[in-house]
């Protein structure tokens, strides 16, 4: 199953476009396929974008389930390293036991997310 | 309608700003900019050094809005239009020529398009203003931000034929924006992208938010209070660079704390160098090495100062 990223939003910059992309991953889910992200034609890339995208699905199904379930191609050399600083950044937050208290003390924050 | 009280005026002769010594230039714009903001008054701004940066734009525009509100208004001299070319240059390139009195603005006006007066080892986008207020309000949407940093570097992209690094330059100019925008709380972003006298681009960027220190204490009061932590300035900037930390770590599931640190490394990869001014705190990273200290006048909101030198196109590995 193909994703065409350009389809969900024009730039891969801002959060809400990296919530619309993970919540059209999320739709996928049940097909029990791979799921393919398509970069072509993205040229720009934030950190808030992967954070929001894949950075929480690694925080709620972990990176294993990333790597085995999603791959991506006609991704630039900035998109690449982008997607790592988020990616990484992601897994080091969910390793940390502060972490799990932290998101207790929010209010605000998806309980799933501690998961 | 409110009243209008005449103020008497103040002047603020400017010796040295125009170096753009990244350092010096952010301590520079928070002195100049706590000083006109302190002084209640009208401000006239005059030049006794020659050469103007462009990115002296970006805070004068920022405080020149920001006084508006408080109808305080702040001049340039006109004899400094008159008998100082490079002056005239930054007016022309700063696009500020229209904040002033007619005859001024037409002086400008005539001035534009002559060759022998605008150097041309100096080359600069039009400082320009994005309102965060419109976006938030859905007045604009969020790729505004982004045309509008496109917007800015093309003439730079024409001009250098930055063809390797103008995505990373527009990326990593993003990361500073998205910062501000979720950050900052502050009503406008102020940017402007420029070509120095010797030969190396600066992008200089202003938002007037609540800065990075005062985030970062309202972070701590949300915490246990056992688990608070209290930082002068100038070590909260350099938490803030730290990755993985932020004011949000994990909001709604969103893992946060990457943004400012992508930036250093998009500093070494063109072997650039940066600075940002918060509260009275300062930062300045060049080489892997970093320089931090409080400053003696705070500088409201953020300041960021990159430069890049042209000669190096392409990025290191």
């Amino acid at each position: 199953m193909t994703i065409k990223v350009n389809e969900v939003c024009n730039y891969a910059i801002f959060e809400q476009d990296g919530i619309k992309l993970r919540e059209a991953i999320l739709s996928q889910l049940d097909k029990k396929e791979q799921i393919v992200l398509d970069f072509e034609n993205i040229q720009f890339f934030a950190t808030m974008f992967f954070n929001a995208s894949i950075g929480w699905l690694v925080l709620r199904y972990g990176p294993e389930w990333i790597n085995e379930k999603i791959s991506k191609i006609n991704l630039s050399d900035l998109g690449e390293t982008t997607w790592k600083h988020s990616f990484d950044n992601a897994v080091q937050i969910r390793q940390d036991p502060a972490y799990k208290e932290a998101v207790a003390h929010f209010g605000d924050e998806d309980e799933s997310a501690g998961a | 309608m409110p009243e209008i009280t005449s103020r008497s005026t103040t002047t603020l002769t400017i010796s040295s700003f125009g170096d753009d010594n990244v350092y010096d230039f952010l301590k520079n714009s928070s002195l100049m900019t706590s000083f006109i903001r302190q002084c209640g008054n009208n401000v006239t701004l005059r030049f006794q050094k020659n050469y103007v940066s462009p990115a002296f734009a970006v805070p004068v525009m920022a405080i020149r809005d920001e006084l508006r509100e408080e109808e305080r208004w702040v001049y340039f001299n006109k004899k400094d239009i008159e008998h100082n070319a490079e002056v005239l240059t930054f007016f022309e390139h700063s696009g500020m020529h229209d904040s002033f009195d007619t005859k001024s603005k037409k002086l400008v006006e005539e001035e534009i398009g002559k060759e022998d007066i605008i150097p041309s080892s100096i080359w600069a986008s039009k400082a320009h203003m994005i309102s965060l207020e419109k976006i938030r309000a859905g007045v604009l949407s969020e790729d505004t931000m982004v045309n509008d940093s496109v917007e800015l570097l093309v003439p730079l992209y024409v001009a250098l034929e930055m063809t390797e690094c103008y995505p990373d330059l527009i990326s990593g100019i993003m990361e500073l924006y998205a910062n501000a925008y979720i950050h900052g709380k502050g009503k406008s972003i102020y940017s402007i992208a420029q070509k120095a006298l010797d030969g190396d681009i600066l992008v200089a960027i202003y938002d007037n938010g609540i800065g990075i220190p005062q985030s970062y204490r309202d972070y701590q009061q949300r915490r246990p209070e056992g688990q608070r932590t209290e930082l002068s300035d100038s070590e909260i900037m350099n938490w803030a660079f730290l990755e993985g930390t932020s004011t949000k770590q994990a909001q709604k599931g969103i893992p946060c704390g990457v943004g400012l640190p992508s930036i250093r490394r998009f500093s070494d990869r063109y072997g650039g160098e940066f600075g940002i001014a918060s509260g009275t705190g300062i930062y300045y990273y060049k080489d892997g090495k970093v320089k931090s200290e409080e400053m003696s006048n705070g500088m409201n909101g953020t300041m960021f100062m990159l430069k890049i030198p042209c000669q190096e196109k392409e990025p290191r590995k």
